[in-house]
């Protein structure tokens, strides 16, 4: 049987390329200082200084925009390898101790995994306080039982599997026969769900920075120029409108491409029309 | 009665009782660990001296081991005593109970319709698979993965409230319950009909179809009861995601839900009303998809004999 093709359609990698780089520009300083304030010119609408106005404080919407294109993707990737390393890194210890050990942590992967990251993101920045460093933390733990999954299943698919036992034969430590055999076989698979945490962790992230518990209320992020915003959408609705449009289009661009690469990968099969 | 079915109940039921209790001692020992209590805030603002200080914590009981105050304010909860709100003076159990009906509404609401559209697209497509129906699945699948609520509730407030001016711009349920059904119809309807497709090709069905049974017997009485315990194996997923997405409904159209008296509550940092709210959704969630996992018993009986 051949192997299933995955329309490819560029737009979202396109979509990525240009967030990425326009991050980049305003990481390096290319862009109007996003903080700068100006109380003469608040909620404008386009002009030539500032091609998409202004929020309430004057400051350019343009280079907030930019700059959190770059806060918002480094947060949720921040976050997304958090809850990989985590989540995976968890599961093979527990899996590798075993007994009660595995069965205590694998519980509160469970409860985890039941509430919705939104509440639980909630409950924990709350008591933390909001913050960039907080926010990955609260991100990467809500997201962690998604991989520590994976990789338990592959652990105990791939533990009695040849390769496995030929390495433990050759002398190999549970530790190592885990680091250097099994990781590599299970990395492709942890690669996909990363791919499709992504977006959702970008998603997170807003709506957390939107309720005022995310990042630091001057850093900012989408969901903070959105939060800020949504405060004139009837003075500025322009203001409103582009960052949520933004950010529609940078999930649906995210979630695309793990979506593709899950069907490549066969993790979830879609039964394709025979022509 | 069958024994596996009591017995995994009985399972069933014992993690949901844990699990509450894990929950609920979480969040309390979250929010306690926020700096500062009350008598911090008399004291900011000039009410108390030190020493008065140190005597309202003892008599307020917040000088305690923390499990022990987790064990009075649980013995309180369970009486349906969950304390009172700082900024309002009132009861939080009757503040939330005041809150309950209009987070009823908006989940049933969106859960009914939801349900009912996603079930029929997959219906459809499974019955005309000619493509039209299927490429409708897909879509409102990615739709339902790829756009967050969120965005979708704001951008619904500009076009509707603000640039049309159909609809009020808060306090009304049209906008939010069609989003969230959206949402819901998106991850019910491509599992479903892929178990459809899948169920049309068993030998079961052409079995039946053998014995002489009609299109609509076979669909009734032997491909929906199995489709059934797809649906209700993802009823408490499905769940999960809508309580998220009513809390960020219920603060983006500004109703008085219990997630939108939370959100009042973070800002307002009455940590009483906070601790609760966040409680009594968790808790909503767990016992939800314990409710699904042993729904799914009864209708499986495939389910009961893994471990």
């Amino acid at each position: 049987m051949a192997r299933q093709t995955v329309k490819q359609s560029a737009w979202p990698w396109a979509l990525l390329a240009v967030l990425a780089a326009t991050g980049l520009a305003a990481a390096l300083g290319l862009t109007q200082d996003p903080y700068a304030q100006d109380f003469m010119a608040r909620n404008q609408g386009p002009s030539p200084a500032h091609w998409l106005g202004t929020d309430q404080f004057g400051r350019d919407l343009m280079s907030r925009l930019m700059a959190g294109a770059w806060l918002t993707l480094s947060v949720a990737a921040g976050a997304t390898l958090m809850a990989l390393l985590g989540g995976a890194g968890v599961a093979l210890a527990a899996c590798m101790i075993g007994g009660w050990v595995r069965a205590a942590v694998f519980t509160v992967f469970d409860l985890l995994r039941t509430l919705p990251p939104i509440l639980v993101g909630l409950a924990i920045m709350t008591a933390l306080g909001a913050g960039t460093v907080t926010v990955i933390f609260a991100i990467g733990l809500t997201f962690a039982p998604l991989f520590a999954y994976i990789a338990s299943a592959a652990y105990d698919r791939e533990r009695l599997a040849g390769y496995a036992m030929a390495a433990r034969l050759m002398g190999g430590s549970t530790l190592s026969v885990a680091w250097r055999h099994m990781l590599p076989n299970i990395a492709g698979a942890l690669i996909t769900q990363a791919a499709i945490v992504m977006p959702r962790a970008v998603t997170t992230e807003s709506v957390l920075s939107f309720l005022g518990v995310g990042v630091a209320p001057d850093t900012p992020t989408w969901g903070r120029i959105i939060a800020a915003a949504s405060e004139y959408a009837e003075e500025a609705p322009l203001s409103l409108a582009v960052p949520v449009l933004t950010l529609a289009c940078t999930t649906l661009a995210l979630s695309l491409i793990g979506h593709r690469l899950r069907r490549a990968e066969r993790l979830d099969p879609v039964p394709e029309a025979t022509p | 009665m069958n024994t596996a079915i009591v017995t995994r109940s009985l399972v069933v039921t014992a993690r949901m009782l844990l699990s509450i209790v894990a929950i609920a001692f979480v969040v309390f020992f979250l929010i306690r660990s926020i700096p500062g209590d009350i008598t911090d805030l008399y004291v900011a603002s000039g009410d108390l001296s030190a020493s008065q200080q140190e005597r309202m914590r003892s008599e307020l009981g917040l000088d305690a081991h923390v499990f022990e105050q987790f064990q009075v304010w649980s013995t309180q909860a369970m009486q349906g005593d969950l304390g009172k709100s700082l900024r309002f003076h009132t009861s939080v159990a009757a503040m939330l109970l005041d809150a309950l009906p209009h987070t009823l509404t908006l989940t049933a609401g969106a859960l009914i319709t939801g349900l009912s559209l996603g079930g029929l697209l997959a219906l459809l497509a499974c019955a005309f698979p000619t493509g039209r129906w299927r490429r409708g699945v897909e879509l409102l699948n990615v739709w339902s993965i790829a756009m967050p609520s969120f965005c979708i509730g704001i951008i619904a407030v500009l076009v509707f409230s603000i640039w049309l001016q159909w609809l009020p711009i808060r306090g009304q349920l049209l906008t939010p319950i069609i989003i969230l059904s959206l949402d819901v119809a998106g991850q019910v309807a491509k599992p479903l009909y892929e178990e459809l497709m899948d169920i049309t090709r068993r030998g079961f069905v052409r079995t039946a179809r053998a014995k002489g049974l009609g299109n609509w017997q076979i669909v009734y009485r032997h491909i929906l009861p199995n489709a059934a315990a797809v649906v209700i194996s993802l009823a408490g997923v499905i769940f999960g995601n809508l309580i998220g997405g009513t809390l960020t409904m219920e603060i983006v159209f500004g109703l008085n839900g219990v997630g939108g008296l939370t959100f009042t509550a973070i800002q307002g940092r009455d940590y009483p009303l906070v601790q609760a709210g966040i409680t009594w959704l968790a808790v909503a969630v767990v016992i939800m998809n314990q409710l699904a996992r042993m729904a799914s018993l009864w209708i499986d009986p495939r389910l009961r004999s893994i471990k």
